[in-house]
């Protein structure tokens, strides 16, 4: 599988703890991130787009807000399962370099 | 409607119509509610919708294969450089036989070849034809014969053979000279080249394979043609003239493609063409180059929203 890319790692990653709809999404992925990752509207439609399509988040129902319709998205088993294997490589990913930082000499200044 | 709420919807103009219709309703309320009652609509978010819009666009042509996008943009690109240099000889065609001048040299532009009828005739035949049928070849999927053509039309221009018109009027290449005296006739050399190195880069990128195309596209030379009788213009009028016929083609039939077109125009148009084609000694050269590259860059900024990759994973953040 291709690596993940960051809104859609953040999208499925703000989806773990239940169904969500856009605006929450974006939230929630900038709580998760640290404030890092801001989705723009643009962007977490795409992200949700290849999503649906890939099976990896589904239609969880719609509710009207204020006069305006919101729909609730969440994470599939397929989906979560993607998002495991991918937060397992970034953490091997990671180690490779964590496990050597301490033994390594420190680059002369 | 707020005015926020204006320019929202017009951003979401990016998309096509009937993602608009389906998905437009949800985005708008997602947009609502991070709006805030702002009145001022967030510039990122525009340039987000608009994006993401014509990603969206450019997905439908090629089936969300970036390689196949950018190996479309570059053959469209190739495509329309051809189909404009066509029109450009064919152009100077038509002076030559309103005038019954043909064989007595170029009737615009000041390098003129020496006069002689027949072989005058199969030199601008030449300069018509082989763009022409490179654009052809595309058309029907032939990368090869496609990437051949233009070739041989350079090798031509820089023997002094064949004159050519390019972005900026007839040029022939003056084998006596030196490579200095002849730099400003350098544009049409790469404009020449330019279609060879997209279908290059095209045929490179791993996509599946030449998409074949609607030949349709090959009356776009008479219908410029006709716009340049009509202005009874210069062959400099050339860029903003085909600049307007590309939009008109691009945003009516074709507008699925107008983010790998536009970005298959400003590729060889930035890189190859604009820097020679400034040098060129002739002020109004420069004025038509520069009313060009005005609507050039402008597709290109769009091309340039379109094809900007997400952020990958592991890139330090700034």
């Amino acid at each position: 599988m291709q690596t993940m890319r960051e809104p859609t790692y953040f999208t499925l990653a703000a989806l773990l703890d239940g169904p969500l709809h856009g605006y929450a999404i974006t939230k929630r992925a900038e709580t998760v991130s640290d404030g890092r990752v801001r989705l723009t509207a643009g962007t977490l439609y795409s992200a949700l787009d290849r999503l649906l399509g890939q099976g990896l988040v589904e239609v969880d129902g719609e509710e009207v807000v204020d006069g305006r319709a919101r729909r609730y998205y969440r994470l599939t088993s397929s989906g979560r399962r993607a998002l495991e294997a991918e937060a397992a490589r970034l953490a091997d990913a990671a180690a490779v370099v964590v496990s050597r930082m301490s033994a390594a000499p420190e680059p002369a200044a | 409607m707020s005015a926020a709420e204006r320019a929202y919807r017009l951003a979401l103009r990016a998309y096509p119509a009937d993602y608009r219709r389906e998905r437009g309703p949800e985005i708008l309320a997602t947009l609502a509610e991070m709006q805030g009652g702002r009145p001022v609509p967030d510039a990122g978010e525009l340039g987000g919708l608009v994006a993401a819009g014509m990603g969206e666009r450019g997905r439908r042509v090629t089936g969300g294969d970036r390689a196949g996008m950018w190996a479309e943009g570059c053959a469209l690109g190739a495509l329309l450089l051809l189909l404009l240099a066509a029109t450009a000889s064919a152009y100077a065609l038509s002076w030559d036989i309103w005038y019954g001048r043909l064989g007595m040299g170029w009737p615009i532009g000041d390098d003129a070849p020496p006069p002689l009828a027949a072989a005058g005739l199969a030199r601008v035949l030449t300069a018509t034809l082989l763009p022409l049928a490179a654009a052809f070849a595309i058309c029907r999927g032939r990368r090869l014969v496609a990437l051949a053509a233009p070739l041989a039309a350079t090798a031509l221009y820089l023997s002094g053979m064949v004159g050519f018109a390019g972005a900026v009027g007839y040029q022939t290449w003056t084998p006596g000279q030196s490579w200095l005296e002849n730099a400003y006739r350098l544009g049409t050399a790469t404009f020449l080249a330019a279609p060879a190195a997209l279908l290059w880069v095209a045929g490179r990128s791993g996509a599946r394979r030449a998409a074949r195309r609607s030949l349709a596209w090959l009356a776009l030379p008479a219908v410029l043609a006709v716009l340049h009788l009509a202005y009874w213009a210069t062959t400099v009028t050339f860029w903003p003239l085909g600049a307007l016929v590309l939009a008109w083609f691009l945003a009516g039939r074709w507008s699925p493609h107008l983010a790998v077109a536009a970005f298959g125009v400003a590729v060889p148009v930035l890189v190859f063409i604009l820097p020679t084609a400034l040098a060129a000694p002739e002020y109004e050269y420069a004025v038509a180059v520069a009313s060009g590259a005005a609507v050039i860059a402008l597709a290109s900024l769009l091309s340039a929203l379109a094809f900007a990759p997400d952020t990958e994973l592991g890139r330090p953040p700034v």
